[in-house]
């Protein structure tokens, strides 16, 4: 039946060969009256909505010139204030002649991020190449041995955004990999707590567990132990990311059939190996697309740290918004600022349907 | 009923070999469904067992608890002299000493066959990498296919996924090997290839406990059949008595439904 | 006797369980000495006295002599408002587009897969703060307010909607109704099997009936622009106005693709053996198909309404007084930080239990109607 209809579309009338595009667009746009409704209505929108959105963003728009009044005349978007300010905008309040040092870290993270989702490239190396990473971006980041030293206080833009994802993820990894497997045991103490653990954590706000980390942290902690504010998010970020990774492998895990589980105990292998040889590597591979859903929403939930005060993409460009010398163009910057994260987050999303489709995700 | 059961059973045949596995009034309960009833089976080493009987009698459940698959709640099990209880570090002795083959096959589909293989002998046996290998290449070679080695699962048929896992388990020089309904799973071409792959292993004197429907094979290799129906042991014999004479109505009703 | 499998395992458990003991004790005993040294006093006896703090816009009435416990329900009845009606709007809307999408049409399928992806892709904050400063910039000033649709008004100070209030004589025969229909329904439902062709013309009969018994009186109050102001309607602030705009923008895009799925989880198959079986469209869309679509939209459905109320706290970004914006103020006005972090998450951890339950309840409801 379908194939017979598809047929019948695929096959043009005699008459028809050398329109054969248009006039399946146009049957497409008003073959049916709901098609022709529907066209109707969403190119009014179009039409309605888009000119005067083009208008203000290209052609009446400021791009390059480097002029402030400019932009007060103009009356289009103001382009040349994110041109003039990207720098800020990127790596907040850091060092102006040291930003190249942020630049590298926000290159580096984004290769190995990229390169990391691939299957091929999970080796115990990988991780052994993770840990190099992070100790090089945070000697670029926080200096010393023969570089300026800068403190986090003034570490501030894109690379706060990506240090704080891949890190809380990094660290959250093995600890949701453990509680998963916590929360599958068949020891009940450890279940049942495990359980509580969590969903109290995904049943809490981002933003209340890092309101939180930072009103209790002080309180918890003596004054010697304290960490900074930067160290405090990150806490927060981690303890979240490892609840919702939990499960993401505990819905990998249960995609494992039970058969995995006799065979490795019938070759004599011991739980933890049981685990690590057999089970983890395929229930990985199975929660990949998940794995990269989570990694996005991580992306995203990072932009929250700025209410607990820290400089984080949106944050730098609400200081640059301060300056008196411009004319303040928040709509332009938030775009901006929201099309990078756009970006990130689509350019991910993109990669790891790809993973799916080529069936890299399967055995 | 216990001892009604303890009757039937039929008695020893004289051997002077040592038992690999003795089972003494072990029971198992699902929930308060009663799997296995008071079995009483003694196996000796070098001995070629294969149990049969209609689906769910508790054939598969039994054998599954030779190597604590399955834990028993009632009796006694003892494998090669060695008491099956909690003790974790007798179960790990008594898996490494036996080998299984199911009926998925269960291969480790993230592995290459060469790395399936090497697995237990790598991580269970603390052997060396070279070794493992070569004792995985050994085994291949036995059951022909040495040039499947670096091959996934997935890229080979049933029985030759059927012969790997045979291959895996005697990697680990099993004393015992299990079978648990090994062809059930397989396209009725295929079925020969993995029979022979046993025959060849029953002729070089393996202990073995096969669960199968396969009445060509065990009237070949068997030792002795074990019927089990609901539960229990219901006929114990030689071959040519059991499909010549069965004794007892139920084992001539399987054998009229299994034979035509 | 450690490698006994029963003895280990409790002596795991045990010390596992020791070990998050202690820690606890570590961590409570340094709060308690910490509090001490700053002084601070523990106890909710704070909550009856009068507040001082300022809730700058909220749906019950608030004054800032209003004891604590009021202040923190004014925060609570606004997230629970925004929560409601960005689910509301963000369902209906998402059923729409996410149905659109799967259109053949390419225009209508394309424009809703760009809002669906602008959704996914941008962090909600960013997305609200972003609204936010388009505000003052794309409306116009009350005198010339802009009217997209009857009755509502959008301008530099905020949106003007109708209000809708009822007045009913006696509330309780309202709820004696209510409580009518919901019986008339299960009752059905429970007896058919499956999804009764007449218990939503049912409901809605005892509902209306249940209403005209208790004498109740609906009426809509218009806007009426009065050339420099507005008269009657609700008035939405620009704050509250971004924040549902915004986050029903957000949440209509998970909305969408969860529908997508639902519909697409239903195979071909299943019309095809609705037809062959002389079933007309409607009986197969309402015996076969919903009730599977259903069994896939419910959880992941309620897992987006769950981050609704999540959400709600981005509340805070254009500077809405919504539940945790002003426990956070009480916490550093009062300095009552534990009692104040018990609250905010059993507040939350209450608020998810009781939409998730609700759904698990709906879930169960539907597993009967497939079978």
């Amino acid at each position: 039946m379908k194939a017979l209809s598809l047929s019948l579309q695929t096959a043009p009338m005699p008459g028809q060969i050398r329109v054969g595009a248009l006039w399946r667009y146009a049957k497409l746009l008003f073959g049916t009256p709901l098609n022709a409704a529907l066209t109707l209505l969403f190119g009014t929108m179009i039409v309605v909505t888009v000119p005067p959105m083009l208008r203000w963003l290209v052609i009446d728009g400021v791009l390059f010139d480097p002029d402030p009044n400019a932009c007060r005349v103009a009356a289009g978007a103001c382009w040349s204030f994110i041109y003039a300010k990207s720098g800020q905008l990127l790596f907040g309040i850091y060092p102006f002649d040291e930003r190249w040092r942020p630049a590298l870290v926000c290159l580096l993270i984004l290769a190995l991020l990229g390169w990391s989702v691939r299957p091929a490239s999970w080796t115990p190396r990988l991780a052994a190449l993770w840990v190099a990473a992070l100790v090089l971006i945070f000697w670029l980041m926080a200096g010393g041995f023969g570089l300026i030293e800068v403190p986090t206080s003034s570490w501030g833009g894109l690379p706060v955004t990506l240090i704080l994802t891949v890190v809380a993820i990094g660290v959250a990894f093995p600890v949701g990999i453990l509680l998963a497997l916590a929360r599958r045991s068949t020891m009940p103490a450890i279940r049942i707590g495990t359980v509580v653990l969590i969903e109290s954590v995904r049943g809490l706000p981002l933003l209340s567990i890092l309101f939180v980390a930072s009103i209790m942290m002080p309180l918890f902690l003596p004054e010697a132990l304290l960490p900074d504010k930067f160290v405090r998010a990150l806490v927060a970020l981690t303890i979240f990311a490892a609840a919702y990774l939990a499960e993401v492998i505990r819905g990998g895990l249960q995609a494992i059939p039970n058969g995995q589980y006799e065979a490795a105990a019938a070759l004599g292998l011991p739980f933890w190996r049981t685990q690590y040889l057999v089970i983890l590597p395929q229930a990985i591979r199975v929660a990949i697309p998940a794995l990269a859903n989570t990694i996005i929403v991580m992306i995203k939930n990072t932009s929250l740290v700025l209410v607990v005060g820290l400089f984080d993409l949106i944050s730098s460009g609400k200081a640059a918004l301060a300056d008196p010398d411009w004319p303040s163009p928040a709509a332009e910057t938030f775009l901006f600022i929201g099309a990078i994260f756009f970006a990130l987050s689509f350019s991910f999303a993109r990669f790891a349907d790809f993973l799916e489709r080529r069936g890299l995700t399967a055995h | 009923m216990l001892s009604s059961a303890a009757k039937r059973v039929a008695p020893m045949p004289a051997s002077s070999e040592p038992a690999a596995i003795e089972m003494v009034g072990m029971n198992k309960w699902y929930g308060s469904f009663h799997v296995l009833k008071d079995i009483n089976l003694t196996v000796r080493r070098g001995e070629r067992l294969v149990i049969c009987g209609p689906s769910g009698s508790g054939k598969s459940t039994m054998i599954r608890c030779i190597n604590r698959l399955e834990e028993h709640q009632h009796g006694q099990i003892v494998v090669d002299g060695v008491e099956l209880t909690n003790d974790l570090k007798k179960i790990d002795v008594i898996r490494r000493d036996i080998g299984m083959v199911f009926q998925h096959f269960n291969l480790f589909p993230h592995l290459t066959i060469l790395e399936n293989l090497m697995l237990s002998p790598i991580w269970v046996r603390s052997m060396r990498r070279w070794q493992a290998e070569q004792t995985a290449m050994h085994y291949l070679e036995r059951v022909k296919i040495p040039d499947q080695a670096h091959k996934y699962p997935g890229q080979l048929s049933g029985g030759q996924q059927q012969r790997v896992a045979i291959a895996r388990a005697l990697c680990m020089s099993p004393k015992i090997m299990l079978f648990d309904e090994p062809t059930s799973a397989l396209d009725p071409e295929m079925v020969k290839e993995v029979l022979d792959t046993m025959v060849a292993l029953a002729e070089d004197g393996m202990t073995m406990l096969c669960v199968t429907h396969e009445m060509g094979f065990a009237r070949q290799i068997a030792d002795r059949i074990v019927f089990m129906d609901q539960g229990e042991i219901v006929e114990m014999n030689n071959p040519s008595e059991f499909f010549s004479n069965p004794s007892h109505e139920r084992s001539k009703l399987f054998l009229g439904q299994i034979l035509y | 006797m450690l490698s006994d499998a029963k003895t280990r395992s409790i002596i795991i458990q045990c010390a596992l369980v020791g070990v998050a003991a202690a820690f606890a004790a570590l961590l409570v005993s340094t709060t308690f000495a910490n509090l001490r040294a700053r002084g601070i006093p523990i106890g909710f006896d704070f909550l009856t006295m009068p507040s001082r703090i300022v809730i700058s816009e909220a749906i019950l009435t608030y004054k800032s002599r209003d004891p604590y416990y009021w202040a923190i329900a004014t925060g609570l009845a606004n997230t629970v408002f925004i929560s409601a009606v960005v689910i509301v709007f963000s369902s209906v809307l998402g059923l729409v587009v996410g149905i659109t999408r799967l259109s053949s049409n390419p225009l209508a399928a394309g424009t809703c897969r760009v809002w669906v992806e602008v959704a996914r892709n941008s962090p909600p904050i960013v997305l609200l703060i972003f609204l936010y400063s388009l505000w003052w910039k794309v409306l116009p000033p009350v005198g010339e307010a802009f009217n997209p649709l009857p009755g509502v008004y959008a301008s530099m100070r905020g949106l003007v909607v109708p209000a809708i209030s009822m007045d009913v004589a006696t509330p309780g025969l309202l709820v004696i109704a209510l409580a009518l229909a919901l019986a008339a329904a299960g009752w059905a439902a429970a007896r058919r099997g499956w999804l009764p062709p007449l218990a939503a013309p049912a409901i809605l009969a005892v509902g209306v009936a249940g209403l005209w018994i208790a004498d109740a009186k609906f009426s809509v109050d218009w806007p009426i622009f009065t050339g420099s102001n507005f008269k009657g309607g609700k008035e939405l602030t620009p704050e509250l106005s971004t924040i549902l705009i915004g986050l029903t923008i957000y949440t209509t895009g998970f909305v969408a693709e969860i529908v997508r799925g639902g519909v697409l989880s239903v195979g071909r198959g299943q019309w095809d053996a609705g037809h062959s079986l002389g079933l007309p469209r409607g009986k197969i869309l309402r015996l076969i198909i919903i009730p599977q679509m259903l069994r896939v939209i419910v959880p992941p459905l309620n897992s987006q309404y769950i981050n609704v109320v999540k959400n709600s706290t981005l509340a805070i970004a254009v500077g809405y007084p919504d539940f945790l914006a002003v426990m956070n103020t009480i916490i550093s006005k009062s300095s009552h930080s534990i009692e104040g972090v018990f609250i905010i998450l059993g507040v939350y951890l209450a608020l998810n239990l009781s939409l998730s339950s609700a759904a698990n309840w709906y879930n169960r409801r539907i597993a009967i109607v497939e079978r």
